[in-house]
């Protein structure tokens, strides 16, 4: 009877414990990231996923990082905004980028954002740019998905 | 009573045909969707498609206006774009008015002064306009009046062209794409700005664009 008992009790504590995994996957940091400016957010959370702690930890998954990023100034004055991304897989992944660019007071401006492919060789890095169509000094949030 | 039996089967016949369903499909079917234009749609295939187009016009837009013999001028050059300056050398069937059309009102919205787009689709109307002007029938309006309609410093020319390759086996076929813009000194002849776009798709079903 004891030895039933025992066995019921354990399955039903793995049981719990696979469940907690679960769940604890399922809270992705990066959903629900305050929105930051200069950055750039993998809104294709299979490329790129950090999980907050569970019963496993903190844990980090990607497929994607980026290994630099900036903005810079255009010869007719308008903004260029690079973000070196790097693959760290064994096949060439076909990505889409686009940057919303905001005023320094982080209102959203210029034209409306598009989505440009970016081919990243496996192992390898590419540089995305885009660029602004105003003058003014401005701030930037890029994009990056799996193209489709 | 045996007369009784086959009009009871007759009758049970006439009723079991009557609710009967009828013949209309009153399923509530497949509803159109709107779809966004940046991104690619239900139906794809090696053509050139919504997303394509987009991405291309917003690539050359912002490419121009960070070029600064164009946009950086203290007099705002005169620029015509439209499809008389765009060829189509690809197997891919294409709107060459959608393209110009999407790339000059993009710009035009964009550019805010810093070019100054001049119009030639519309000259038979501007120059009837010009005419009653001058006859009277009309008042001056209240801008200006010019000895001539705007003379273009800059043009833009773009050609699409492609590469097909099909898989006799599999029946796998892909285009490459290579669609190239320049803009050109209309007075000189010179080249003052150029940017490519190019794609490659590549898929087993076959699409019918129109």
């Amino acid at each position: 009877m004891h030895a039933k008992f025992a066995i019921a009790a354990s399955l039903l504590a793995s049981a719990l414990i696979a469940g907690c995994q679960t769940s604890s996957k399922l809270e992705l940091e990066q959903r629900t990231a305050p929105t930051t400016y200069n950055s750039v957010t993998f809104t294709d959370y299979d490329l790129n996923r950090n999980f907050s702690g569970g019963i496993p930890g903190p844990d980090k998954v990607f497929r994607i990082t980026t290994d630099k990023h900036g903005i810079r100034r255009t010869p007719a004055n308008t903004s260029e905004v690079f973000v070196v991304l790097r693959n760290h897989t064994d096949y060439n992944s076909i990505l889409e980028a686009r940057t919303q660019f905001f005023d320094q007071s982080e209102i959203p401006t210029d034209v409306a954002p598009r989505w440009q492919r970016v081919v990243v060789p496996a192992n390898s890095t590419s540089v995305y740019l885009e660029k602004s169509t105003t003058t003014a000094q401005l701030k930037y949030r890029v994009e990056v998905r799996q193209a489709k | 009573m045996n007369a009784f039996k086959p009009i009871a089967i007759l009758g049970a016949a006439v009723l079991v045909s009557a609710c009967a369903p009828s013949r209309v499909d009153n399923a509530a079917g497949q509803p159109s969707v709107y779809q966004d234009v940046g991104s690619a749609g239900r139906v794809q295939g090696v053509g050139i498609e919504s997303q394509d187009v987009v991405a291309m016009t917003d690539k050359m837009m912002r490419s121009l206006l960070s070029n600064p013999m164009v946009s950086n001028r203290p007099t705002p050059p005169r620029v015509l774009i439209d499809m008389e300056g765009f060829k189509n050398e690809s197997t891919s069937v294409i709107n060459l008015n959608m393209l110009a059309k999407r790339l000059q009102i993009e710009l035009t919205r964009a550019a805010n002064g810093r070019m100054v787009f001049v119009n030639r689709q519309n000259l038979a109307a501007i120059q009837k306009e010009r005419e009653i002007k001058r006859e009277g029938l009309v008042d001056g309006g209240t801008i200006r009046k010019t000895q001539a309609t705007a003379g273009v410093d800059y043009q833009m020319f773009a050609t699409i062209t492609s590469q097909d390759a099909i898989d006799r086996q599999s029946q796998m076929r892909q285009r490459y794409h290579y669609i190239s813009f320049e803009m050109v000194d209309m007075e000189l002849g010179t080249l003052v700005w150029g940017d490519g776009f190019e794609m490659s798709k590549a898929t087993q079903d076959n699409v019918l664009y129109r």
